[in-house]
């Protein structure tokens, strides 16, 4: 029996539901392992400085400078914990509105940093090749980082350490392109078993192999207001 | 029988460095490696008493790394220290064979314990 449209898209929606918050589990749940890893250099920073004071009581020139030193590492660790910060809340606003006007490098970029430590456990360099200050396109961006969260997670399976992955993002006149390259003859077979596919649909975009890569093209909406 | 020598096992280098000297000023001798290329050739050099495991450093995934220095350091303890609070993960890397499981951030103090129960083949259950 054929399903009625209205039950077809209902089913669409649901689906696209459960896949975004399985995506905003999986980046919460890497961000804030990170977030426990740099209070943990905190901590231990923190703790070597009372270690130092409470062990040589005698103190020296040498003591001294190495208080100093790790002071400053933990001055470091903060600001390094306050911009992660900065990003996760960034990132979580993106779902303020289900559209909005956005900065397209900007997403890129945030959810690639959120991201760095799925990347750094199998050495995977992004590289973002953006030619200018940004590209302010109206749409959904939280979708938009789920299509390329996906597609890296995609591409993590066939490459191997130490690979990179290009992105680049073009504009044209009634499109943006954003095109995902990797080291070698590494390339993603676009199939329908792709997690994204539904996500690219959503959001009016389409897919494409390409000679060296995969290509997302996006309708150029501007000025949502 | 002496047990002093400990394996720190993260790629958070400002990390392992800190415990490490902290370790150091407790009378422990400490090796660190950043990977799991790194945590296996130290191994080759001497095997330690306790190694402390991050589960995702580059190279081997955590299981795989896991294996790996049991196969190599069979009498060594490992003892997982990370920032994934996951239960299912710290249950299935016990079940592989890990001996204890600490979440990052933790007291020192609590390291030592820990160090001192594994050296003394008292298993985590038994001092709970």
């Amino acid at each position: 029996m054929p399903v009625k449209a209205d039950t077809h898209l209902k089913q669409n929606k649901e689906y696209m539901m459960s896949e975004q918050l399985k995506f905003i589990a999986a980046i919460l749940s890497i961000f804030t392992h990170e977030l426990n890893n740099h209070s943990s250099i905190m901590n231990e920073s923190a703790g070597l400085v009372l270690d130092l004071i409470e062990i040589k009581k005698d103190s020296n020139d040498r003591d001294l400078e190495q208080i100093s030193s790790v002071t400053g590492g933990i001055t470091g660790q903060v600001k390094k914990t306050t911009a992660l910060v900065k990003y996760l809340n960034r990132f979580a606003h993106r779902l303020d509105a289900p559209l909005s006007n956005y900065n397209i490098y900007e997403v890129i970029e945030e959810l690639v940093k959120l991201i760095e430590r799925m990347l750094n456990q199998k050495e995977i360099t992004v590289e973002m090749d953006f030619a200018d200050d940004g590209i302010i396109i109206f749409g959904n961006p939280s979708i938009l980082q789920y299509i390329i969260f996906s597609i890296i997670k995609d591409y993590l399976k066939c490459l191997k350490n130490g690979d990179d992955i290009i992105i680049n993002v073009l504009k044209g006149d009634s499109a943006i392109e954003i095109k995902f390259q990797a080291d070698g003859e590494k390339k993603i077979i676009i199939n329908e078993n792709m997690d994204c596919l539904e996500a690219v649909k959503q959001i009016g975009a389409s897919i494409a192999g390409v000679n060296d890569g995969l290509v997302i093209t996006l309708p150029l909406i501007v000025n949502g207001n | 029988m002496i047990c002093d020598k400990v394996l720190l096992i993260d790629d958070e280098e400002d990390f392992t460095a800190t415990l490490a000297e902290r370790l150091k000023l407790r009378g422990y001798d400490v090796s660190i490696a950043g990977t799991s290329d790194e945590a296996l050739s130290s191994i080759r050099e001497g095997i330690p008493n306790i190694i402390f495991m991050d589960l995702q450093v580059p190279g081997l995934s955590s299981s795989d790394l896991l294996s790996a220095l049991k196969k190599a350091a069979p009498e060594s303890r490992i003892i997982i220290l990370t920032g994934n609070a996951d239960e299912t993960i710290k249950q299935k890397t016990l079940d592989q064979g890990a001996y204890d499981f600490i979440l990052k951030p933790f007291k020192i103090k609590e390291v030592i314990n820990r160090i001192i129960d594994a050296c003394q083949g008292r298993h985590p259950s038994q001092t709970e």
